[in-house]
């Protein structure tokens, strides 16, 4: 069954990995989404969007509540990667097969990909607050994962995985509220005060 | 190759600081924040965006111009991460101090923040009372005058300098007098409403005693905090001093919607929301103290704890990370212990906001008998002056908005204080909530 997988992962790899060195532009495209900077800086950044883009004070503290369970969704997830990293040991594409590699050698394990989980953590956790703005977190996660099977660095199933553990991670969050009420009540004593320290000046 | 490591680390929290920068300056002007305004006064919407824009574009394309950033692996995961909360952290603070900093030159500028504090003019005289301190402004002319004026400024002064401004403005052979209570009442223990209304009373009442001043027949005007506290001691005034009229310029009031007081990013700069955040002393709260005694030696075990570990772990950023992680655990732990004390009945549920809200949200200003005119600013939230319209019944009541002017900013509009000064003692001699229209303002009759 393994070994099954395996195969089936390994074929679904050769076509996406396939396409590349063909078209320069997109081989551009990919490199520049498979970038370790690019989409994660960006996802953090649509963080912030989120904690400002409310048009009420209501809105702004649910959107703080939203955004403090995305960084410990992050947390978590990267938590749980490393778990997992240290139960499975697999080797990057590059290592066993002959690929079109458009990236640098990562020297670290392949299963699952770090940057599926994180990307994915923002989208979930965004989407378990706020269905509507968390579109916009997952073109970017969508296109970093896709370009790094692209580029060669990892295996279908090793996205799958962080996808996978992203949405565990999102859930957990989520689902399991006494982890992040202290945190998200510290957070709105303090937008109470602050916003309500209303003053008449000059 | 070290160096290389801490000169990327320097580049991405650059990136992030400018990047968030932009952001923040566009979402400022999204929201009408004129609180966090760089240029010292009100969002210029066009400007604040076309800079946000220009940040996050420059940003972007500085930092992906190196070749470095682009297709090879420098920092770590981590660092990334920390550089991501401190460049927004530091966007932050510099978008704060920065719109302080000008709000306060601009101050200068028009003259509000020059000139002597009130109280120490030349014909100023300053009184202690009990729970309070007043000021007779001496207006030349002033002797024998026929006019009157009290004015309630926010507790803990916060708005003196404001007053003393006003006075001056005032035109000539009025007698002026402001006041405010030293402390915001802390909303424990006693009626909240009562919290607010009985230092004043109690003021006023001490003023006429020792003969300073008497407010017999004047004309009251409460601003901000100060106004709420007129209207909640309206009753008690009507039947001691027979005022002449109220006027409650951008009293505090809670929307109609949500428990909260309003937002004072729309108007007030963050040095002043931390002025007025000590002046509120939120650390003399019971509620405050029990958790600080909970949490001190908590974090105390906890930060000792988690240092332990990671250091025996050997993780990377040890000292860091330890007692960061152990700061964390100690609010999570803390959290619990205050609320399993919250189910005995140690301490409360509400917070000072909600507390206030309420008492506020039930301020009655029907039943009156003397005129009454409530100035509301341009930053107030939707709905809340047909909110107010609604809780009125006064026939001589009158609902005056100002839409150019900011409860924080309240001389931006260079003629406020004359506009003022005229709705309080018109020309024509008839007083404030008998005949006030104007030009600009938008009048409403309850």
């Amino acid at each position: 069954m393994l070994d099954w997988l395996l195969s089936l992962d390994y074929a679904l790899f050769r076509c996406v990995n396939g396409l590349a060195g063909r078209n320069i532009l997109l081989d551009s495209a990919m490199k520049a989404f498979c970038n370790d900077h690019l989409v994660p800086f960006t996802l953090g950044l649509l963080v912030l969007v989120m904690a400002l883009k409310g048009r009420r004070r209501a809105e702004d503290r649910e959107n703080l509540a939203a955004v403090i369970r995305v960084f410990l969704t992050v947390a978590l997830s990267a938590a749980l990667m490393q778990l997992v990293i240290t139960l499975v040991h697999r080797p990057r594409p590059f290592v066993d097969h002959e690929v079109n590699l458009l990236f640098y050698r990562p020297v670290d394990w392949s299963f699952p990909s770090n940057p599926a989980t994180a990307t994915f953590s923002f989208f979930f956790s965004a989407w378990f607050s706020d269905r509507r703005f968390s579109w916009y977190f997952l073109p970017p996660a969508f296109l970093m994962s896709f370009a790094r099977v692209f580029c060669g660095v990892h295996y279908p199933g090793d996205v799958l995985a962080g996808i996978l553990l992203a949405l565990l991670s999102a859930w957990l969050v989520h689902r399991l509220r006494f982890l992040s009420r202290p945190f998200v009540s510290v957070a709105l004593v303090l937008e109470s005060r602050l916003r309500s320290a209303l003053s008449v000046r000059e | 190759m070290n160096e290389v490591f801490h000169e990327d680390i320097l580049e991405t929290f650059l990136f992030f600081f400018l990047a968030s920068l932009g952001i923040i300056q566009a979402m400022a002007a999204r929201r009408g924040w004129h609180g966090l305004s760089l240029y010292g006064g009100r969002v210029r919407e066009n400007v604040n965006r076309a800079l946000g824009a220009g940040l996050v574009i420059f940003a972007y394309a500085w930092y992906f111009s190196d070749p470095l950033h682009r297709n090879v692996r420098n920092i770590e995961a981590l660092m990334s991460m920390v550089c991501l909360v401190l460049g927004i952290l530091a966007a932050a603070a510099f978008s704060l101090l920065a719109a302080s900093l000008s709000e306060y030159l601009r101050r200068l500028r028009r003259g509000a923040g020059v000139g002597k504090p009130e109280g120490k003019g030349e014909r100023d005289r300053r009184v202690s009372l009990t729970g309070g301190t007043a000021i007779l402004h001496g207006v030349p002319g002033a002797a024998g005058a026929g006019r009157r004026l009290v004015m309630v400024g926010e507790p803990g002064g916060l708005n003196r300098r404001l007053l003393g401004i006003l006075a001056r403005s005032l035109p000539p052979g009025t007698e002026a007098l402001s006041l405010w209570t030293s402390e915001f009442p802390t909303l424990e223990g006693e009626d909240p409403r009562e919290a607010f209304r009985r230092p004043l009373c109690s003021m006023l009442e001490e003023m006429e005693t020792r003969g300073v001043f008497s407010p017999q027949g004047s004309v009251f005007l409460g601003l901000g905090w100060g106004a709420d506290q007129l209207l909640l001691a309206r009753r008690f005034l009507e039947g001691r001093f027979r005022p002449d009229s109220l006027v409650a310029l951008a009293p505090v009031l809670p929307g109609p919607e949500s428990p909260t007081l309003g937002d004072a990013l729309l108007s007030n700069t963050p040095s002043d929301i931390l002025g007025a955040v000590r002046a509120m002393k939120p650390w003399r709260e019971s509620r405050f103290r029990s958790l600080l005694r909970a949490w001190i030696p908590t974090c105390a075990l906890c930060v000792l704890a988690a240092t332990a570990l990671t250091a025996s772990l050997q993780l990377r950023w040890w000292f860091l990370s330890g007692p960061l992680g152990g700061a964390v655990a100690s609010l999570w732990l803390v959290y619990y212990l205050d609320r399993t004390g919250r189910k005995k009945g140690v301490s409360p549920r509400k917070s000072w906001e909600e507390k206030a809200a309420s008492a506020l949200s039930s301020l009655e200003l029907r039943d009156g008998e003397c005129p009454l005119t409530v100035v509301l600013p341009g930053d107030i939230e939707g709905g809340l002056s047909q909110d107010i319209a609604s809780r009125s019944g006064y026939p001589g009541f009158n609902m005056v908005t100002w839409p150019d002017a900011l409860r924080g900013k309240f001389l931006l509009e260079g003629r406020n204080a004359e506009r003022l000064a005229g709705l309080l003692f018109p020309a024509g001699g008839s007083q404030a909530g008998r005949d006030h229209g104007s030009g600009h303002d938008e009048v409403s009759r309850g």
